[in-house]
């Protein structure tokens, strides 16, 4: 499809939105054929259900515990690792890495398609031997790695030692001049795209500004973009990012299960709402912000915006203290 | 084990207050017209401490109830909450 095709009012661009009337339909008829589950269709024939199950949640002491307890102790740290893998790591491939937009998209599909099953083994596996400690490890082993891992991305696509390999393709030099504002002043584009013997490319570009009053040419600052991995690398990349997922995986599979068996039937639902949107959204959704935030703040680490989820998922390690004593399966 | 949770409240008790101020001096900070495009934004500061400070004070509370051991037991049946 062509980028115009792509574009145009009714265009390609509306395929998946199309395509999902099609899952509305299947979340329809899941939820036609879905029964209570036994406990609480025994909890309503026994008139026990809650009458005001937002006020129950929230104003009561013994049950507003558990909802700090359930995003402080769990969803908090299962939010960032989830952005983590999945949102910043695309972010940090194509902001940071500079990788091209076509290489860092079909990265992510890759892992993300290799290990999306483990949701379901995880799920699986923590109906076995229980969710604690799953969870525990997956936040654990995320705490240890995304330094190293991150890291691995920032030298492995280091121009200057692609460099040293010498170039293969020689570089090709284009010039293209537009103006710029009403007093003849023109922007001068140079892109360089050069190749190695590798196979890994890269392109840099640099805006000079011609000033028509003075004929003075103001030099801009290079910038490095669209660069491409050599194919062992890529599926190096591929392994990291699917690294990463699969933390996503250990957290995230076991983690509704377990918030369900958290809170008692009574006011379940409600209870567990709160901290899983609060979790995902606020702790989670703030990953990138946050991390623009620090790197700002402090310029010398590249790697500065990963101790947000690295602090968070282990304050949470350290919260769950609080969950490993506890019974779950509530009635 | 309940010494430590107990000990650690008060680490959680103090982090609240200390999440408040460290978004309050960054939005002080990065306000500014001339600053990095991605935080210098005011609208997305007041929403973003609008969000986290009742989470930080949720982080107190949660703070107090593990210095008070609150923690010790939960309620593991319906009939174990008594909201009459």
């Amino acid at each position: 499809m062509t980028d115009e095709a792509f574009n145009a009012e009714w265009g390609g661009w509306r395929y998946p939105f199309w395509f999902s009337i099609l899952l509305v339909g299947v979340s329809v008829y899941i939820r036609m054929k879905m029964e209570e589950s036994p406990l609480f269709s025994k909890l309503k024939s026994e008139g026990k259900t809650a009458k005001n199950p937002l006020k129950e949640s929230f104003s009561h002491k013994a049950n507003f515990k558990m909802v700090l307890l359930a995003l402080f102790g769990a969803v908090m740290g299962q939010g960032v690792i989830w952005y983590t893998g999945q949102f910043y790591a695309q972010s940090f491939l194509e902001t940071k890495v500079m990788l091209d937009f076509e290489q860092s998209r079909t990265i992510m599909l890759w892992a993300i398609l290799f290990a999306t099953p483990f949701f379901i083994f995880f799920g699986w596996l923590s109906d076995k031997i229980g969710r604690k400690w799953i969870m525990l490890l997956g936040m654990l082993v995320a705490i240890i790695t995304y330094r190293p891992i991150f890291n691995y991305f920032l030298e492995k696509s280091d121009i200057t030692t692609w460099q040293q390999e010498g170039i293969s393709g020689g570089n090709v030099n284009l010039t293209k001049t537009v103006a710029f504002g009403n007093n003849g002043d023109s922007l001068i584009t140079n892109t360089q795209t050069f190749t190695f013997n590798s196979g890994a490319a890269y392109t840099q570009q640099r805006v000079d500004t011609l000033r028509s009053a003075t004929n003075e040419v103001i030099t801009g600052k290079p910038v490095v973009k669209d660069k491409i991995l050599p194919t062992n690398t890529y599926w190096r990349f591929v392994g990291l990012v699917f690294i990463l997922i699969f933390y996503v995986t250990m957290v995230y599979g076991p983690i509704a299960a377990f918030l369900v068996e958290l809170f008692p039937v009574r006011i379940r639902y409600t209870s567990m709402s709160l901290p899983y949107h609060i979790g995902n959204g606020v702790f989670g959704g703030l990953v990138p912000f946050i991390g623009v935030l620090l790197q700002t703040t402090f310029t010398s680490d590249p790697l500065v915006g990963l101790w947000y989820p690295i602090a968070i998922a282990a304050l949470c390690l350290l919260l769950e203290q609080y969950i490993l004593t506890i019974k779950l399966i509530k009635k | 084990m309940n010494l430590f949770k107990r000990v650690l409240g008060l680490i959680w008790m103090l982090l609240g207050p200390a999440v408040i101020i460290f978004l309050v001096v960054g939005a002080i900070k990065n306000i500014d017209t001339s600053g990095n495009k991605d935080i210098n934004n005011p609208v997305i500061w007041i929403i973003i401490i609008a969000i986290f400070v009742p989470i930080a004070i949720g982080l107190m509370i949660f703070g107090w109830y593990a210095i008070k051991n609150e923690y010790k037991h939960l309620p593991e049946d319906s009939d174990h909450l008594n909201f009459e």
